[in-house]
């Protein structure tokens, strides 16, 4: 289990994680997401031990990880910027990533040939993004980590390759029990694969739960009142959002489909029906509350 | 593969194997490079041992060879190649995105940082490895190895490698970019003898007799290893190399253990360094103070200075010494510029102005503290005349006159005289400063003076002043000032002996004899007495029986040939001496004596005319002229 507890990193007087809590179950994909700046990728260097926080605690199976090379040789990343030495090709990052790690997988870099079809003797430096993210998993999947942290990983990935790439670690994640962390802008990929969801904004945790329980606990609304008379909801519902189109009224409202309906229902509207909400919704509400700035832009 | 194998706790390792390899593998240009360059020097010496060119035969000539590369080239390249090999090593400190590669990696800091030393060693170390192997083997084949010489010379590359390296990792762990590394790097070496340099400049613009202090000197190592560190060789009479011994190998070795120390340090350091730091100037936050503020007081102390030198003495000094008020203005605007310049370094933005006052305050108040602790000379550095129970030796050097040293066990009252005339100086320091002699209205009144003080004392330390100093014949004859007691020293017996006698070690190489009252003798304006000869040695030796007789006149302090040139013709010596530095076996120091013939010195002028250089004629016609002068 991946732990972050309170965790408080500055750079130069600017808080770039303000409490953060985080706990990433075994054997799950952990999906963080948040907007820019919100501090994901500093929670991702804590966890694979280059930030040290400034106070709190970052835990790799209940050891701090920091400048602990046991608990780190189970921890793989790929980083966003993902950095291979100059002229480096990948046969040479393997034989450096192979004398790092003692889980590392030869016969499986062997395997992976077939998958990642690229030239192993060219430098990577003279090849295109996707192409340097595809090296950046084939060897990194090939350190067998217990705990694969994923910053921004399929960006710059065709399809075809986004499809491969996350059928492998699910693979991984399901016969091997691989922790998966993944932290991503692209909500609905994440979705699709996450049980876990932590949303972060300025440097802050807002919201940490499994996916089903978030997509239960908030509920989209569509109501069809009588002309001139939709109601004033009541302050007990916790409506995050309204929005109208002529009589079509939409809510956002925080609670579960069944009970929200019922009370909605004392107000006799012509037509009522509970929607779920993608991530990508409960992202954006979540962080309505917080103030987030281009929340009117998107909506 | 199962957890159960990859999560055993692991054993803690100290070195990496494919760290290290792919340090070497990276940079073996470098390294390879490097070693081919060492390769030629075995080579030209193959080259020369076939044609049978080469000057060497014996395991003392090997010797000499090996010490004179450890001593003359090993420093110095050591000094610069390994600042290359830790910026390889350590390169992917200063970019964050391969900090983020290497700190991930699941080994420890210490491991990191152990293996990267010991690559950047290697790198060092390689091509002397390569140089030294293939001479090696060369003398083994010739038959002229010596065993001892390899070993001194391998303890030596050694500790100058530890030392370098240690010193340019140290560097690396203070800061977080490429470029400023080898900017520390070269401070660190140079900073406390630049330092010094600085210091002494603003202390001699304000205080009397203060010349350049080498308090510092050990603080930089190649100076140092340099001044220390070097070969001794015997010859025999023939001329042949008997023995040549590594002398100064202990100082290396301290420096070695000061390396080893910068190791521990740079260690320390990089466990506590952050990587997010990668691309900061200074990659501590406790040390961006003494960065902002030490570029401050260096850029107060050179521009600063200069500003003063350039701007203000031309146009608005009259005086030889500063004044206080402008040269703080100076120093402080210099500092300021200093401060800005770092603080733009440290912010990486040229916006630093907005809340600097603070700091503009401290530069202020820094010069304002250092130009008055100068100037009124808060630690007596001026006024310090040492006690006559420090003082283990004395010499005097004025106008063609160089006299001693002169031992307090010895010559006491020689010593306390000098003393006494040292005092006068320091308690007339209002006069000296003031006194601007009028060149038209007192020519033939005011004469300059350059004396030069140099006290050894008995706690190993020297002491030495340099005073320009202007006498008048007024002076001189009131008792007790400076010009007085400068006179009376010209007059003591023991100090004119001295005037004639070399110091210790020096010998004669040759004497020219200028003599323009010549009427049948054959040195005419210039001669010779040749080399390191006969009549050179007969001259020299008749020279010191004057003196041990008290012939040497008495010389007047207010004219440069003591009075023994009037008429404006000229009869005296000039001695070429020389005397061996002793620590380098080229190295010697060369100057010229001039000795003016006077008619008491009668053992000095007989040789001249037995050697035939004059004659009795000669010497009649001189002496006629020196009574008309009279």
């Amino acid at each position: 289990m991946i732990e972050v507890k309170n965790v408080i990193k500055t750079f130069d007087g600017f808080t770039a994680l303000d409490g953060a809590s985080i706990t990433a179950p075994d054997g799950g994909v952990y999906g963080l997401v948040g907007p820019n700046g919100a501090g994901k990728s500093t929670v991702i260097r804590h966890i694979t031990g280059i930030y040290r926080p400034d106070s709190g605690e970052v835990l790799v199976e209940g050891r701090p990880v920091y400048e602990n090379p046991e608990k780190k040789a189970l921890v793989a990343a790929i980083a966003d910027d993902w950095y291979y030495f100059p002229s480096a090709t990948i046969a040479d990052m393997m034989r450096f990533y192979r004398g790092f790690y003692p889980s590392f997988d030869t016969n499986r870099y062997e395997r992976f040939r077939e998958v990642f079809t690229m030239p192993e003797k060219s430098p990577i430096r003279r090849m295109s993004k996707g192409m340097q993210k595809q090296a950046a998993f084939w060897l990194t999947m090939c350190c067998r980590p217990r705990y694969l942290i994923l910053d921004e990983p399929v960006d710059g990935l065709d399809p075809v390759m986004r499809r491969q790439v996350w059928s492998l670690m699910m693979a991984d994640v399901s016969e091997y029990g691989t922790t998966v962390l993944v932290s991503s802008h692209n909500l609905r990929e994440l979705e699709d694969v996450c049980d876990h969801v932590g949303i972060m904004n300025r440097g802050k945790v807002l919201l940490e739960r499994s996916l089903s329980d978030l997509q239960e606990n908030i509920v989209k609304l569509q109501a069809v009142w009588k002309p001139g008379e939709a109601p004033v909801l009541p302050r007990e519902l916790e409506v995050l959002h309204t929005s109208h189109v002529g009589r079509v009224y939409t809510y956002i409202v925080r609670g579960t489909a069944a009970a929200i309906t019922d009370r909605m229902k004392q107000y006799s509207p012509l037509m009522l029906e509970a929607l779920p909400l993608s991530l990508e919704e409960i992202f954006i509400y979540e962080l309505g509350g917080e103030q987030y700035a281009v929340k009117e832009i998107l909506l | 593969m199962s957890w159960e194998v990859s999560s055993m706790p692991s054993k803690r390792f100290f070195f990496n194997r494919t760290l290290f390899r792919k340090n070497l593998s990276r940079f073996w240009p470098m390294w390879g490079g490097v070693s081919l360059v060492g390769a030629m020097a075995p080579l030209y010496l193959l080259l020369s041992l076939l044609q049978r060119q080469a000057q060497i035969s014996a395991g003392v000539d090997f010797a000499r060879g090996l010490y004179q590369i450890a001593t003359y080239f090993v420093p110095g390249f050591t000094c610069g190649y390994a600042i290359l090999c830790v910026m390889a090593v350590w390169g992917w400190l200063y970019n964050a995105r391969a900090t983020g590669l290497m700190h991930a990696l699941p080994v420890d800091r210490t491991c990191l940082f152990v293996t990267n030393t010991v690559s950047a060693l290697a790198m060092v170390l390689i091509p002397y490895a390569v140089a030294g192997g293939l001479l090696c083997l060369l003398a083994l084949g010739w038959r002229f190895f010596d065993l001892v010489a390899v070993v001194n010379t391998v303890a030596a590359v050694l500790m100058i490698a530890v030392l370098f390296t240690g010193m340019a990792s140290l560097c690396a762990m203070l800061t977080g970019h490429a470029f400023v590394l080898p900017v520390f790097y070269l401070l660190a070496n140079f900073l406390a003898t630049i330092l010094e340099m600085l210091t002494t400049s603003l202390v001699e613009a304000f205080l009397l007799g203060v010349g350049p202090t080498r308090h510092l000197g050990f603080l930089s190592p190649v100076v140092q290893i340099y001044a220390s560190f070097h070969a001794q060789f015997e010859y025999l009479p023939d001329g042949a190399l008997a023995s040549c011994q590594l002398q100064g190998l202990w100082a290396v070795a301290l420096y070695a253990l000061a390396g080893l120390g910068m190791l521990a340090l740079a260690w320390f350091l990089y466990r506590c360094r952050h990587s997010e730091r990668a691309g900061d100037v200074v990659a501590f936050r406790w040390l961006r103070p003494v960065f902002r503020y030490g570029v401050a007081l260096l850029s107060g102390l050179t521009i600063g200075r200069l500003l003063f030198e350039l701007l203000w003495a031309p146009i608005f000094q009259h005086r030889y010494y500063a004044d206080r008020v402008p040269m703080g203005v100076c120093l402080f605007l210099g500092g300021l510029l200093g401060y800005y310049a770092a603080s733009m370094l440290l912010e990486k933005s040229l916006r630093v102005f907005r809340g600097s006052w603070r700091g503009g305050l401290i530069v202020a108040a820094g010069a304002a503290v250092l130009c008055l602790l100068v100037s009124v000379d808060a630690f007596g550095v001026e006024r310090r005349v040492p006690a006559l129970e420090e003082i283990e030796s004395v010499s005097l050097w004025d106008r063609g006159l160089e006299s001693g040293p002169f031992k307090a066990e010895d010559n006491p009252a020689v010593v306390e005289h000098v003393r006494q005339f040292h005092q006068a100086i320091v308690d007339d320091r209002a006069y000296i400063r003031a006194y601007a002699p009028d060149f038209i209205a007192e020519e033939g009144k005011a004469f300059s003076h350059f004396v030069r003080l140099v006290y050894q004392l008995r706690d190993g330390t020297k002491l030495e002043r340099a005073y320009d100093l202007w006498l008048s014949r007024d002076r001189v004859n009131t008792a007790g000032t400076y010009d007085n007691l400068l006179a009376e020293f010209y007059q003591d017996p023991v100090v004119r002996a001295a005037d004639v006698t070399l110091p210790e070690g020096a010998e004669v190489n040759s004497i020219s004899i200028i003599c323009d009252y010549m009427v049948e003798g054959y040195a005419n304006s210039m001669d010779h007495a040749g080399g390191r000869n006969t009549e050179t040695l007969v001259i020299y030796e008749a020279l010191q029986r004057d003196a041990a007789e008290g012939n040497i006149p008495a010389r007047d302090v207010l004219q440069f040939s003591g009075g023994w040139d009037r008429g404006g013709s000229r009869f005296y010596l000039e001695l070429e001496c020389c005397l061996h530095m002793g620590w380098r076996d080229s190295s010697y120091k060369v100057w010229y004596k001039p000795v003016y013939l006077s008619p008491s010195m009668t053992n000095t002028l007989n040789a001249l005319v037995e050697l035939g250089y004059v004659t009795q004629l000669d010497l009649a016609a001189w002496r006629e002229d020196l009574a008309a002068a009279e």
